[in-house]
């Protein structure tokens, strides 16, 4: 899948570079041609010029040899191929190719076609009319511009009279140069256009590859991970990812989802187990009742007659004292199953608080516990029962004096509106507010491992002072008000107990 | 004992009602056993018992049906209720119907014969004695049977103790086992168990249900101020109740 991602990001993206470079460099390469080649022109155009009035004394006098001698040395010079100058009907008079004096060109060809296409002949000539290219002897390419040579006064007034005055145009002078250098500055320049394209295609392609590696594929396989953790059922699995990006974002919410999803787990997994004690106990309860009754009286009775018989009365004991936690055993139980349903009304949560306070602060003072609380005056009303919430509260106190033991310390509660919303049910019922109760002691804390199991019933770290069923209970009554309660705790440093409990008159 | 009480034991168990049977002819009672209400009814009208022990949960007829019964035909009964744990409410709804007393299942030998004793020593009180009243204006006493009561404090803690017919009953009181401070206490559970001369156990069920938060030292020095005062000073622990309203319902105004 990562291979995708890269491949296809770098597929596009060099497709787009090289289109764009082509278009550029086609632009470029022809621009920089044009250029070229009309340089070569004008310097031709030039060269033409110079041949034509370099000789033109020469010719009025008629002196073949010297204008031979000027066109052979011109013809010469690097790039030119040919010079040649040709009558009106195409004779070739001069030539630096001497096996061509004397022929006929073709009218339809070179030169000739540009003032003979049309039936009647131009007389002018733009500069750009005057110049062709064509592959004489390719591969290299040849600049071929002529250049008429028209009649003046002088021509006809000469001594020779070889022209008439009616004639305009009396020849034509033709030079040939090579495009080779052109060719070769063109092709140099499409080479470098080519390295720097694909330097940069490739530079690009490497940029984007580390550029999704760094910022895509790695953190999306660390999430990609995450979710096959999750998908083991480790809940507490959490993405350790330092970005603040849209990956970083889903890294984050990915977490909340796991954190939300464990929290729910646990919560449904805990009203479960708390429904299932119920059932089992009130099952427990009335089929080993009876039997039970049986054992005890008889135990209990040949107990009494075992008086003077030391051997039979010690273990009779044992069999009495077992039978009677036993029977405590399943009365914990079905204290714990007889959970009545709250009496919901509207109450005011810091009212509840402050006559819980009062009920155990005596009690507390002479742990030279003390209780302080911040409560916060706008608190909306919430719909609970008075009687178990203060059971919730008055089992969290004792629960934070114990904790905090014989050497003194400080019970905090505070209310507050609770800084979450979350939707309560699995039926996805609209989200609620709800109001937070905090109970913070500065007592011995919890260890990390014990934390999940607090709320457990039958779990207890008090040992046979404690039922282990405090907790369960307030976490039973919590759940039907459909509340929620967490616990934070550092050990030796203290607990914190979080109460959330839905605010308005819901039933 | 100079006469023999007699009792009814009603239970669907055999094993009970052996046991009952064994335990409390061995006592020196004269005791009867019926598997149902229709046999128990018919034991009733040959002989009225002093004292008849029923199972809550009997087959055809109830137990609560069939104390209605013999609340209304055989009024001089003493009813003593045997109930599941599991039916607490069912226990404190038969005090309020006019049973004696009840004792949760299981029971052990001790507690079953210090219950019929009480129950023995009710019946043989002259009738005029056998309510418990007061004299004392010490503001309203509700009681739970015949043996608790509990009166609702000023500042929402509420005391219970235990009659005047209570202590009677039971006499000279030795000690008392407490529960446990802050400990959570339902309506009819165990509130304290009272050591007596006659060297039986009692055990006294709480009027109220709620979170223990005092005990009275007074009463912890000295028991005997049970057998003195109990409607005033005499009290034995403080609670705070925690479903006050609802549970009065279930008590007599004394």
């Amino acid at each position: 899948m990562q291979a995708t991602v890269s491949s296809k990001l770098i597929a596009a993206v060099g497709v787009v570079a090289m289109a764009i470079i082509g278009i550029f460099a086609y632009l470029i390469l022809t621009a920089h041609q044009r250029q070229l080649i009309a340089e070569l022109e004008r310097n031709a155009h030039q060269l033409s010029e110079t041949v034509k009035s370099s000789t033109k004394y020469d010719m009025l006098l008629n002196q073949r040899e010297s204008v031979h001698r000027i066109i052979q040395t011109i013809g010469k010079q690097e790039g030119i191929q040919k010079v040649r100058i040709f009558n009106k009907e195409g004779t070739i008079i001069f030539s630096t190719d001497g096996h061509d004096i004397g022929k006929m060109v073709d009218k339809q060809a070179e030169a000739c076609y540009v003032c003979h296409a049309a039936d009647q002949p131009l007389e002018r000539l733009s500069i750009a009319q005057t110049t062709r290219i064509f592959a004489a002897s390719p591969p290299a390419r040849t600049l071929g511009i002529i250049n008429p040579i028209y009649n003046e006064p002088s021509c006809w007034q000469s001594a020779c009279h070889a022209h008439s005055q009616k004639q305009k145009v009396l020849g034509v002078l033709d030079i040939t140069m090579s495009l080779a250098a052109v060719d070769r500055s063109m092709r140099t320049s499409q080479m470098r256009l080519l390295v720097f394209a694909v330097i940069a295609i490739t530079a690009i392609s490497l940029i984007i590859y580390l550029l999704v590696k760094n910022l895509v594929l790695q953190p999306v396989r660390q999430i990609v991970a995450a979710t096959h953790h999750v998908a083991r059922g480790e809940l507490n699995y959490t993405i350790n990812l330092d970005k603040h990006d849209e990956i970083g974002q889903l890294a984050k919410s990915f977490n909340d989802m796991t954190r939300q999803l464990s929290e729910t787990q646990r919560q449904l997994y805990q009203s479960d187990k708390l429904a299932s004690i119920g059932r089992l106990a009130a099952g427990v309860a009335h089929e080993i009742n009876n039997p039970l009754t049986g054992v005890l009286t008889y135990s209990s009775y040949l107990l009494k007659r075992a008086e003077g018989q030391p051997e039979i009365k010690d273990d009779l004991e044992v069999i009495v004292r077992e039978t009677k936690r036993c029977r405590e055993i399943v009365r914990g139980l079905l204290d714990f199953a007889r959970q009545s349903p709250p009496e919901k009304r509207q109450i005011s949560i810091n009212e509840v608080i402050t006559h819980a306070v009062r009920i155990v602060q005596n009690q507390l003072a002479i742990h030279r516990v003390k209780l302080a609380t911040e409560l916060d005056p706008h608190l909306p009303l919430i719909a609970a029962d008075v009687n178990q919430i203060q059971q919730v509260l008055i089992n969290l106190f004792m629960n934070a004096s114990d904790a905090i033991g014989k050497a003194g310390g400080t019970i905090t509660i505070v209310t507050a509106p609770a800084d979450r919303t979350w939707k309560d049910g699995p039926a996805g019922s609209e989200a609620r507010a709800y109001i937070q109760i905090r109970i913070t002691d500065d007592g011995c804390g919890i260890p990390a491992q014990d934390l999940n199991k607090i709320f457990e019933p039958f779990f207890t770290t008090k040992g046979q002072k404690g039922t282990g069923l405090g907790l369960a209970v307030v976490w039973g009554i919590i759940e039907k008000h459909n509340g929620q309660i967490t616990v934070e705790s550092d050990i030796g440093k203290g607990t914190m107990f979080t109460v959330f409990l839905p605010v308005g008159a819901g039933k | 004992m100079v006469e023999r009480l007699s009792i009814l034991s009603i239970d669907d168990e055999t094993v009970i009602l052996e046991s009952i049977r064994k335990i409390l002819s061995a006592e020196g009672f004269a005791v009867r056993t019926s598997p149902d209400a229709e046999s128990a009814l018919a034991a009733l009208r040959a002989q009225p018992p002093d004292i008849a022990l029923i199972d809550l949960k009997l087959p055809i007829l109830s137990g609560m049906e069939l104390l209605e019964i013999i609340r209304t035909e055989f009024p001089h009964v003493a009813v003593i209720m045997m109930t599941g744990y599991s039916t607490l409410e069912s226990a404190v709804a038969a005090l309020h119907n006019g049973a004696f007393d009840f004792l949760p299942k299981p029971f052990a030998f001790e507690e079953l014969l210090s219950a019929v004793q009480r129950a023995g020593r009710f019946v043989n009180l002259p009738e005029e004695m056998r309510v418990p009243g007061f004299s004392v204006d010490a503001g309203q006493l509700y009681r739970l049977g015949m043996c608790a009561w509990a009166r609702v404090e000023r500042d929402d803690t509420a005391l219970v103790g235990i009659t005047n017919l209570c202590q009677r009953i039971v006499g000279q009181i030795m000690t008392v086992e407490w529960s446990m401070l802050h400990d959570q206490i339902q309506q009819g559970g165990r509130l304290v168990e009272l050591a007596a001369a006659d060297q039986l156990r009692h055990i006294v069920w709480s009027a109220l249900s709620g979170r223990v938060i005092e005990r009275n030292h007074q009463v912890e020095a000295d028991p005997s101020l049970l057998n003195r005062d109990p409607w005033g000073r005499g009290w034995l622990v403080r609670i705070i109740p925690n479903n006050l309203k609802n549970e009065l319902a279930n008590l007599r105004q004394v």
